[in-house]
């Protein structure tokens, strides 16, 4: 199980997802996905939760957030949400590895809020 | 049910408008002939219908292009021709942007603006109103119903107030005029904006009502020209939309109070079975002092925006303006003391004249999921309280 948070500061959306992995196959074979926010925020994580089913993690680690801003048809300060997404699925495999690599069964989760903010920057400029 | 954006054109206000692109095409400005004078004839009309509705006499009405204009005009109007009297202004941190714009344009001009706050109901203190009056005070602009909360202000008293301090009482009473009663007389009002728009007529027109008697009011025009309407408004006249808002105006003084009622039961029933089926529900504003087709309501927990966009076939709004990306909420409620989590948690629905019970439980059905969706969803709801920082952050 990995589990990771982003949070936008500025805008104050959380996108929190939680992957399960099958340590035989290294399939993500579970996705639980809490989403507070604006539209986009929430859609965008829904739709990832979608995209991460049964792919492995160097595979989580591929989905971009222009990616599921396009898909979404997001433009503008409205990708930020996407963006976020892609910061909560970077947090969860790290946090996944973490704790497969340290051997203990209930790390800490990974929280990634700075570098989400600075991209919700880069986006409204 | 976003009846405070803007209203569908009667069916009825539409007819009486069709002719006047047409047949009767003229120039209400043309003196030499039919065509002009029939023109001008059904501006006349259309005159005495809304100063009708407002307890105004006809030459009192001068008609803009809209609200906005309307609100320009009698705050720099004003301000340009009594300056010579003083140079403080009095208004309210909830007006519309139009009229807070207007007075931060003046402030640059060297004029002092005091912003008057509300209290939790969204009402303002009519004695803040009196102290906030100097020597120097030459208008204040109050609106009448805010557009957000549709919280009716006293308008009354602050007009009683104004009367006996010699001051010039403007109010914007665009969401107000044409659903409850309102008369510049009754509530000694100097300058009224209103639009047709809210009221069943069509976009881009509006009027300005300009008081001509105890006192009669000086008011520099804001756009120069051919001298139409007495020069305080110079540009051809928008006949058909004048026809058309004519109509409207008289529509709303026929139905009115059956209307209120109507849209008041409708209202209460949409809280009701919102409140049923939604455990957790704040109403936004003072309930009593409220436009009878106005709900502002915040489920904490969630994001009016997301709810908005999960409920498309629903038009209703965000009391938060999410258009920059910052996600700045809603500037009259924060005004309230409202939490910025629960002023994003907030929708704004305006009922009117074309909505019937159905829509209304439907309304319910539809939002109630959503909302109980969007809650299941949400990590801030989860953990029992309303916040953005009640997730704990380790690591």
């Amino acid at each position: 199980m990995g589990t990771g948070i982003a949070e936008g500061e500025i805008c104050g959306d959380i996108v929190r997802l939680q992957i399960r992995i099958n340590p035989a196959t290294g399939l993500i074979v579970a996705v639980r996905l809490k989403a507070y926010g604006c539209g986009p925020s929430i859609a965008s994580a829904s739709l990832a939760s979608e995209w991460l089913q049964d792919i492995t993690l160097e595979s989580a680690l591929q989905i971009k957030g222009h990616e599921i801003a396009r898909a979404l048809g997001l433009r503008g300060s409205r990708r930020h949400g996407a963006l976020l997404v892609e910061q909560a699925i970077r947090a969860a495999v790290m946090d996944y590895q973490c704790k497969k690599s340290s051997g203990v069964s209930e790390a800490n989760k990974v929280t990634v809020s700075g570098p989400a903010n600075k991209n919700n920057l880069d986006v409204v400029v | 049910m976003d009846c405070h954006a803007t209203t569908p054109t009667d069916s009825r206000v539409f007819k009486a408008m069709v002719p006047y692109f047409t047949e009767r095409f003229g120039n209400p400005s043309s003196r030499t002939h039919r065509f002009g004078w029939e023109a001008e004839k059904a501006v006349d009309r259309a005159r005495h219908h809304i100063a009708d509705l407002i307890g105004a006499r006809a030459k009192e009405i001068v008609f803009t292009s809209g609200a906005t204009e309307s609100d320009n005009h009698a705050i720099k109007g004003v301000a340009e021709a009594y300056c010579d009297r003083g140079n403080h202004i009095i208004t309210s941190v909830i007006e519309h942007r139009a009229v807070l714009a207007s007075c931060r344009r003046l402030e640059k001009r060297g004029f002092k603006i005091t912003c008057l706050t509300v209290g939790k109901d969204g009402r303002i203190d009519p004695n803040d109103v009196r102290r906030a009056i100097t020597s120097e005070t030459i208008l204040i602009s109050i609106m009448t119903a805010n557009s957000e909360i549709g919280v009716i202000q006293p308008i009354a008293e602050i007009g009683r107030i104004a009367k006996k301090e010699g001051v010039l009482f403007h109010t914007d009473a665009v969401q107000a005029v044409g659903r409850v009663p309102f008369d510049v007389e009754e509530l000694s009002v100097d300058l009224a904006s209103i639009t047709a728009h809210k009221m069943y007529g069509p976009k881009g027109v509006g009027a300005l009502y300009v008081r001509r008697k105890r006192p009669s009011i000086r008011l520099t025009p804001i756009i120069d020209g051919g001298e139409q309407q007495n020069g305080l408004r110079s540009g051809t006249l928008n006949v058909p939309s004048i026809v058309g808002f004519g109509e409207a105006a008289r529509l709303c003084l026929d139905e009115m109070f059956a209307e209120q009622k109507r849209v008041r039961s409708l209202r209460d029933h949409l809280l009701d079975g919102l409140r049923r089926n939604i455990s957790d529900l704040r109403v936004n504003g003072s309930m009593c002092h409220r436009l009878p087709n106005n709900l502002n309501v915040s489920f904490p927990g969630i994001t009016g925006e997301s709810l908005v966009m999960g409920v498309s076939d629903i038009a209703m709004s965000t009391g938060s303006a999410c258009t920059s990306g910052s996600n700045e909420p809603s500037y009259v409620l924060t005004a309230l003391g409202i939490s910025r989590e629960l002023a994003r948690a907030s929708i704004r629905l305006g009922l009117g004249r074309f909505n019937d019970i159905e829509q209304v439980n439907y309304a319910i059905r539809i939002i109630s999921r959503a909302v109980n969706r969007l809650r299941e969803l949400s990590p801030v709801y989860e953990s029992g309280s309303v916040g953005a920082n009640s997730l704990s952050r380790e690591g």
